[in-house]
């Protein structure tokens, strides 16, 4: 196609457009719509703010017709209704199935209604890896497409023979309100079979989480974020770490990171550092560069890194960075120079390393040290399990000790055969207290670390003072 | 042109009254809104989705205005929502949306060129909305290659690849065949 016909192109399709429709309140309708999702958006603000300080008293949303009840008191209190029942619902809520909170209701088999007015994605916490900080604001623009898309999904035969690979990933769960107030919940399998609960018939799915996703991200287009949401972030207790499936990693608004070494034995803690703004941005405007890394790297040479991040949407993500590099949705990402001269400064100063726990390849006098540091750490609940001699526990973790030699014990008869024993000499003091001579009195069963069950005090140390 | 107060929090109780921040943003839609509406009619070749469209995208730029003082940078700023927005109704497959070889609502077609405008259409309703929505920008809105690529949000060669495969696609159209390849 020559430019001439290039240029020819394109007053052809000039050409082929009907007149615009009068369209006198177009401004008006775009402002309105808009406005709308800024209602929404402080709606669901309010109630956020508001559960923090409410008690909830067992609300039970009764539901028309044929439908199961949802017996499920809402994780956070539903909007007061003070103005008079005619004020429609705006909003939803998720159901509490965190832990210690009740489980699901019964899934409804009826079709879903029409018209619902939001739709939000609720984790379904059974374990502490399902879980995850439900967002502030729940679709509106969109609800209804999306409802029948839900509907819309394979009915699964009831005669089916299924073979599902194993249900590994979470479930989640999609709140739908109506304007009278009422909900219905239906799950979406992440994994295995995909199954579609409450939605009618059982169904399969795949692909309604994702395209939730999707239409937030855009109606947050037409809405400025509501500002701080309240959550904080820290580092995660289960690795890899659930996060908010609505979290951009481009809208990280305070973070934490998370360092840890990987040479340690089990799942070492992780050593927290807060994330300055002015960092903040440097680490996310090169996380979202869209450089990506060809190969994995060979061998790991740094720390394990988690930037825990959250949005004033009130999302939460989490994003690793192992071997160096970070794991991104698209590939593996390398921080740029002055990107990993922020990472590098952080992990500095991240706090120390913890006292490691004693462990089965230490020797008794390196298995009382560590107990001792685990003591001046404060970290009693821990040592706790290494000792139960009142003169480590109830030192009040100023104990200043100097190990000598140590030797095994015979094991008397009355202990049983495969107990060993041994004693540790050492020098013992407790804050500006006399040193005075001790032994250590240490047993350890079969592949487990020296225990131990006794100080006894001797003599003082004359230091010359 | 201010939308934004004093305290630095954006005023949404002004439209319609005297405010001229308003006043300019119904002014910006009255200039520009039927524009808008032709390249969204080219996009979902359907008069009221084109409406929707552009409502929507000015739904969503709207909390900007204000914010970008050049007109023309707020209305880049509604295209590339536009085209934006309707590459998202794309992807959502809930919408049941499919490539299509025929436009919902064809244009009036009448006089000697009637069957080639319906050819037209229709080779345009067959293409994959990425290359429409890449062609319309090029040859309707004449955007470089360059900013084409910045208001779909892809790169560059992105940009080349599917213009040139839309092209190669429309170019099998009766109408718009050049009569000296035939010749």
């Amino acid at each position: 196609m020559t430019d001439d016909h290039s240029r020819d192109l394109g007053d052809r399709l000039r050409d082929l457009v009907p007149d615009p429709p009068a369209a006198p309140g177009r401004a008006a309708a775009a402002v309105e719509r808009s406005r709308r999702h800024r209602r929404a958006r402080t709606t669901a603000a309010v109630v956020g703010a508001a559960a923090a300080v409410a008690v909830v008293v067992g609300a039970v949303a009764v539901l028309p017709g044929d439908e199961v009840a949802d017996p499920v008191a809402p994780a956070t209190p539903q909007p007061t209704r003070s103005a008079g029942p005619t004020e429609p619902a705006t909003d939803v809520e998720c159901p509490d199935t965190t832990r210690g909170g009740r489980q699901l209701p019964n899934l409804s088999t009826s079709p879903l209604p029409s018209n619902p007015v939001a739709v939000r994605l609720c984790p379904i916490s059974r374990s502490e890896l399902n879980g995850f900080p439900a967002s502030i604001d729940a679709l509106e623009d969109g609800a209804e497409e999306f409802v029948a898309a839900l509907q819309e999904k394979p009915v699964v035969e009831p005669d089916a023979e299924r073979v599902c690979s194993a249900d590994l990933a979470a479930t989640y769960a999609f709140a739908i309100g109506y304007a009278d107030g009422t909900r219905r919940i239906v799950t979406e399998e992440q994994f295995g079979c995909r199954d579609l609960e409450g939605a009618g018939p059982l169904r399969t799915s795949g692909g309604m989480t994702a395209a939730f996703v999707e239409a937030l991200h855009d109606q947050r287009e037409a809405q400025q974020p509501p500002g701080p949401a309240g959550l904080a972030p820290s580092c995660p207790v289960t690795y890899p770490a659930p996060g908010t499936p609505t979290y951009q990693l481009g809208e990280t608004t305070a973070a934490v990171l998370c360092v840890r070494d990987p040479d340690q034995e089990g799942p070492a803690p992780w050593r927290e550092v807060a994330v300055p703004a002015d960092d903040l941005a440097v680490l996310v405007n090169d996380l979202t560069d869209g450089r990506y890394e060809r190969r994995f790297p060979p061998t790991c040479p740094s720390p394990q890194l988690a930037l825990v991040g959250v949005t004033a949407w009130g999302d939460l993500g989490t994003t690793q960075q192992n071997c160096g590099v970070w794991a991104l949705e698209r590939g593996v990402h390398r921080s740029g120079r002055a990107a990993q001269a922020v990472v590098d400064r952080l992990v500095a100063q991240a706090p120390s390393s913890p006292a490691p726990e004693p462990t089965s390849r230490m020797a008794p006098d390196e298995a009382l040290n560590a107990v001792v540091d685990l003591v001046n750490d404060g970290r009693l609940d821990v040592a706790g399990d290494h000792t139960s001699a009142p003169e480590l526990l109830d030192a009040g973790g100023r104990i200043d000790v100097k190990t000598g030699s140590w030797r095994t014990v015979p094991t008397p008869r009355s202990v049983s055969a495969p107990t060993r024993l041994a004693d540790v000499e050492l020098i013992y003091r407790v804050g500006d207290g006399e040193y005075r001579d001790a032994v250590a009195r240490m047993s350890r069963l079969p592949g487990q670390p020296w225990y131990v069950f006794g100080i006894e005090l001797g003599d003082v140390v004359p230091t010359g003072d | 042109m201010e939308a934004v107060s004093a305290a630095g929090e954006r005023r949404d109780d002004v439209v319609g009254g005297a405010d001229p921040a308003a006043v300019s943003f119904e002014s910006f839609v009255a200039a520009r809104g039927d524009a808008l509406w032709r390249s969204a009619w080219l996009l979902t070749g359907d008069a009221g989705r084109a409406e929707d469209l552009v409502q929507t995208a000015l739904a969503k730029a709207w909390p900007h205005w204000g914010r970008i003082d050049d007109p023309s940078g707020f209305e880049a700023y509604v295209r590339r929502a536009l085209f934006t927005t309707h590459a998202s109704w794309w992807r959502r497959r809930w919408r049941g949306e499919r490539p299509t070889g025929e436009l919902p609502e064809p244009a009036p077609s009448t006089g000697p060129d009637a069957d080639l405008r319906h050819d037209l259409m229709a080779a345009l309703g067959a293409l994959p909305r990425g290359q429409r929505a890449v062609v319309v920008l090029r040859h309707v809105e004449d955007l470089s290659e360059r900013e084409t690529a910045d208001v779909l949000g892809v790169s560059l060669g992105t940009v080349k690849s599917q213009l040139a495969r839309a092209l190669a696609a429309l170019r099998r159209s009766p109408a718009l065949t050049d009569p000296e390849e035939h010749a």
